[in-house]
């Protein structure tokens, strides 16, 4: 369940990112060219095929204007001399008959005769005048056909009227054997323009080369066909085509709208177009597979489909793939986390290829050890503590029976009068008080110096006098809160190292000075000189074994008082050397009162 | 938790550009898609079928204000004027649709509406959608052409016969044809090598159209006609017709026109006057005043002055004269697909805005107001000669038969014109030609 407090896993993120960008716009650029140029396409070709019809029509329009207009000379101020005279004689018929096959039939129509099967007039008599020997009377009409000609010329008087040849007047159904069959009829009123009085009606009856000529090599894709019909459904023209046959489209070029032009998809399977003509009524149908027409269409679309998907699928595995690399080493070093915030900080993390993912691991890694080395470091010092507590422990457990024996050792030296020996029993007996008080965290200056002295003291009975002593220390600084037992390991080293090496002995001197907030200890042995170079290296570096004092002092300034205090080990100018402490100042009363 | 609903906003952001991205992409292609089949409405537009010449010339400067004042645009179609009636009457008659409006003399309306090839008007006037009777003002017309009560056309243009003369020759116009015979006699060369003019006299007999309708002036004048009342049978061979043509025939023979008159036309005509060559024309169409006034090469252009046209003077001392009237119309064809469109040109072209643009593009209107409008006296002044001349004036017949009657008619004055007949002869046989022809 999608929540907002829950938090987004790094690959989640990374995946929907992904996808986001990537397949979203392949999806939906695929989607809209698809979807657009499937519709395109589709009423690109409807209107291609639309246009074609048109233009069919359009070019069948113009012939059967052109045989209009071969009649318009007998509209208009026309002298006919085939109704001149009366027609009453059969001579006067065959005189009349045979100038309107001279007027008409050799005169007006010569340059069509290929497409005339013949030609009659009719007059409001009934009087036949033919170019056909056979048809010369009344008699011999298709009567209800004549009736349906002659109304339908009634309502468009001044227009030629176009018939099939199921509605010939006239209508062959013997003659000659001959391949050429009657088609349609053109038929039209002739006026006296004096009187607008009716003269007759003109039949033109055409063969069926007439409409062939023009529609034969009309071609409607590679399969596809071409039908005519009159408003009533006959069938004026039809190309041989196998698709015509079928009954659902003869069913739905019969349904198709009487007036205008347009398109119909039918079932899916086929496109028909049509175009209705306004000089002869006829209905235009094209009808072509909608497979031919759109097949190369749908090839592409099928690629393009099948693409979209392969690139879907290649995305999806790239988007997981990267989603996966990118977020694998950040998952990692989260599960590193975990496992190290419960204490196994043994781990490290396995160095990426990710410049920034790198920098944390690493990092990480840096961390842990530093973390585990400060730990050790701890635990070493807590141990330490704890022994040198421990000692302390030890070393209180007899402090008494300590005290009485070195009182009767002082108290018998004194009867004995051996002085130097009650001075160095006196001296120890000051020495082990301090050392074995030191479990308390801070002292002054003053008495960690005293407790210098008394050290010097025993030094010096084992130096016989050849070690010769100053402490001098500034009065402001005697207050000074101090580690116990700070210096006299910095005083024993000056013995080891400097003076007792030397026969004549030497100096130690050790000064106390304050300046401002820092104080200043400088233990001075005219002693050898130490390797000031080794002694620096060697305080920096904790694995040496060597001058462990040294370190330990060094370190527990720091600790006590923070990293910018410390000591150093120079070489004095007159020879020796110099080891200063710097500490801050702090009284031991203030540095108690703040805890 | 902050931060986490940041990042779900983000998300859903970044989401929501996209979606609006994907839907932009689809509504911006759904509306520059390739246009469906239909290539989309043409604008209104109507054909007109024309005579090439004065008319067709004025007629085309009311093209522009009306395409603009009503969105139709109009075409002309110019046919030549000597295959004009033959084109008109065989388009009409075949049902053609090549034109919606057809530019046809008064004289065509019997013939055309009779057959049904142009259509009644009344609907269109009838119809207040179509038609504010009051500002059209029917009775504001000359006169309008019916067919068995119905309207067929509505004038543009009205013409009448003037007689034009030389001013600086004739100070005052004759009055009578007897006058204008003596004035002929006077300035034609072969009677006084003194004229300053070859011929005393000259008018436009050519065929078609001009032969008939000047000398009808004449003939109604001298008191004949071509039929009787009710127009059951030819007068032309009446004493009064054939005085007419002997009228005619006499100032041929006496070379007081042109021997070759039967070739000369309206522009023959004109060009004759402007170079001096006749003194007077007449019967002479009135559309030649305004070219007369506006021609600037002509010397004599200031001098030419048009008259009403003489007559015959009466027993009772008062001369009566009788001018030839005609109009062009505006007929609608019956096989029109856009006959409203047609109706507002036609509508427009004969009334009184297109009437007045016609006028100031040289034409004559047929509508009153316009012809008696004051603005137009300076600039137009043969207005008040056609207003005058229109109280005497007389139309030709309206017979379905017109142009055979007009074939019979320029036959028999063919031969008056070039004295290969008495007129005598050749009126006798064409009233027989007539009555045979009114007898179908």
């Amino acid at each position: 369940m999608f929540s907002l407090s829950k938090p987004i896993s790094i690959r989640t993120l990374l995946l929907a990112v992904f996808l986001l960008l990537m397949i979203f716009p392949m999806v939906v650029i695929t989607f809209v060219i698809y979807t657009k140029e499937n519709q395109i396409f589709q009423s690109q070709v409807s209107q291609y095929l639309s246009q074609t019809v048109q233009q069919t029509e359009r070019a069948l329009d113009a012939n059967l204007t052109e045989i209009d207009r071969l009649t318009w000379p007998l509209l208009y101020q026309q002298q006919l001399d085939f109704l001149e005279g009366p027609l009453h004689t059969p001579y006067q018929l065959q005189e009349a008959n045979r100038k309107f096959q001279q007027m008409v039939y050799f005169d007006l129509f010569r340059g069509r005769l290929d497409h005339i099967r013949a030609v009659y007039f009719v007059t409001p008599e009934r009087i036949v005048l033919s170019t056909d020997n056979t048809y010369q009377w009344a008699k011999q009409m298709d009567k209800e056909n004549y009736r349906y000609i002659i109304q339908q010329i009634a309502s468009r008087p001044l227009k030629m009227n176009w018939f099939s040849d199921r509605r010939a007047a006239f209508r062959s159904d013997s003659g000659f054997e001959t391949s050429v069959r009657d088609s349609v009829v053109a038929a039209r009123r002739l006026i006296d323009s004096n009187f607008s009085t009716l003269r007759g009606h003109l039949f033109v009856q055409f063969n069926d080369r007439f409409l062939a000529d023009s529609l034969k090599n009309v071609h409607i894709g590679s399969t596809g066909a071409l039908l005519v019909t009159n408003p009533q459904g006959d069938i004026i023209y039809e190309q041989e085509s196998a698709l015509l046959q079928n009954r659902q489209i003869r069913d739905a070029v019969k349904s198709l709208p009487s007036q205008g032009s347009g398109s119909v998809k039918l079932q899916g399977k086929w496109l028909l177009s049509y175009v209705t003509s306004d000089i002869s009524g006829w209905k235009m149908t094209a009808v072509v597979p909608m497979g031919e027409l759109l097949g190369a269409n749908q090839k592409i679309l099928q690629y393009l489909l099948i693409m979209a998907v392969l690139g879907t699928v290649i995305f999806i595995i790239i988007s997981v793939l990267l989603a996966t690399a990118l977020s694998k080493p950040v998952i990692q070093l989260a599960r590193l986390m975990s496992y190290s915030s419960i204490g196994h900080l043994q781990v490290r993390d396995i160095q990426g290829s990710i410049h920034e993912i790198g920098i944390l691991q690493r990092n990480f890694n840096r961390m842990m050890e530093r973390i585990q080395q400060l730990m050790q470091e701890n635990e070493r010092k807590e141990k330490e503590k704890r022994e040198a507590l421990l000692q302390a422990l030890q070393m209180q457990i007899h402090p008494h029976f300590l005290y009485n024996t070195l009182d009767t050792m002082y108290w018998m030296s004194k009867k004995h009068k051996a002085e130097p020996i009650s001075k160095l029993v006196a001296a120890l007996g000051k020495f082990f008080r301090f050392t074995l008080s030191s479990g308390q965290e801070w002292t002054t200056l003053e008495k960690e110096l005293e407790h210098v002295e008394n050290y010097l003291q025993i030094q010096s009975f084992r130096y016989r006098d050849r070690v010769r002593h100053t402490i001098l220390i500034d009065p402001p600084a005697r207050d000074t809160a101090i580690i116990p037992l700070l210096l006299q390991p910095l005083v024993e080293n000056a013995l080891e190292h400097g003076i007792s090496n030397l026969p004549e002995g030497g100096d130690i001197t050790i000064t106390a000075s304050r300046e401002g907030e820092r104080v200043t200890i400088r233990i001075y042995n005219s002693g050898v000189p130490v390797d000031v170079r080794r002694i620096a290296s060697l305080l920096q570096d904790e694995t040496q074994r060597a001058h462990v004092g040294l370190r330990n002092v060094q370190n527990r300034i720091q600790m006590a008082f923070g990293p910018e205090f410390g000591l150093s080990v120079e070489q004095a100018p007159e020879g020796g050397t110099l080891v200063i402490v710097s500490i801050p100042y702090q009284s031991l009363a203030t540095k108690e009162a703040a805890g | 938790m902050k931060n986490r609903f940041k990042l779900h906003v983000w998300l859903a952001l970044a989401f929501g550009l996209m979606l609006v991205w994907a839907l932009g992409g689809i509504v911006f292609l759904d509306r520059n898609s390739v246009e469906a089949e239909t290539p989309g409405t043409p604008p209104p537009s109507i054909k007109v079928l024309i005579r090439t010449g004065t008319e067709s010339a004025a007629l085309r400067q009311l093209l522009g204000p009306f395409e603009e004042e009503t969105g139709i645009r109009v075409d002309l179609i110019e046919v030549g004027r000597d295959g004009y009636f033959t084109t008109v009457g065989t388009q009409l008659l075949a049902g053609s649709e090549t034109f919606d409006l057809v530019f046809v003399p008064n004289t065509s309306i019997a013939e055309l509406a009779s057959a049904g090839a142009i259509a009644p008007l009344d609907p269109y006037i009838d119809n207040p959608a179509l038609t504010d009777r009051p500002s059209f003002d029917l009775d504001d017309f000359l006169s309008v052409y019916r067919y068995q009560d119905a309207i067929y056309a509505l004038p543009t243009d009205i013409s009448t016969h003037f007689l034009f003369y030389r001013g600086d020759l004739i100070p005052e116009p004759p009055q009578t044809w007897d006058e204008v015979y003596a004035l002929a006699e006077k300035f034609s060369k072969i009677r006084n090598t003194a004229s300053p003019t070859k011929w005393g006299l000259a008018m436009p007999a050519v065929v078609p159209e001009e032969r008939t309708k000047i000398f009808a002036s004449l003939l109604w004048t001298f008191g004949g006609d071509f039929l009787s009342e009710g127009n059951s049978r030819s007068m032309l061979s009446e004493a009064k017709s054939i005085e007419a043509a002997q009228y005619i025939q006499r100032l041929v023979k006496n070379r007081l026109v042109p021997g070759d008159l039967v070739y000369w036309d309206f522009v023959r005509t004109r060009d004759a006057l402007l170079s001096g060559e006749i003194a007077m024309a007449a019967p002479y169409w009135n559309a030649a005043y305004p070219m007369i006034r506006s021609d600037t090469e002509s010397p004599y252009r200031d001098q030419i002055k048009a008259a009403l046209l003489p007559g015959v003077k009466g027993p009772n001392g008062k001369i009566r004269r009788v001018p030839f009237q005609h109009a062009w119309t505006f007929a609608m064809n019956a096989s029109s697909t856009r006959k409203e469109w047609a109706w507002k040109f036609l509508a427009y072209a004969t009334g009184k805005k297109g009437g007045a643009l016609y006028a100031q593009a040289g034409g004559v209107p047929a509508r009153r107001s316009i012809l008696a409008d004051p603005a137009y006296r300076e600039t137009r002044p043969d207005f008040q000669l056609i207003l005058e001349s229109m109280k005497y004036a007389k139309s030709e017949p309206a017979v379905t038969y017109y142009p055979s009657m007009v074939e019979i008619v320029e036959d028999a004055l063919a031969k008056v014109f070039t004295v290969n007949n008495k007129p005598s002869d050749a009126f006798i046989q064409a009233t027989n030609e007539l009555n045979r022809l009114t007898a179908r």
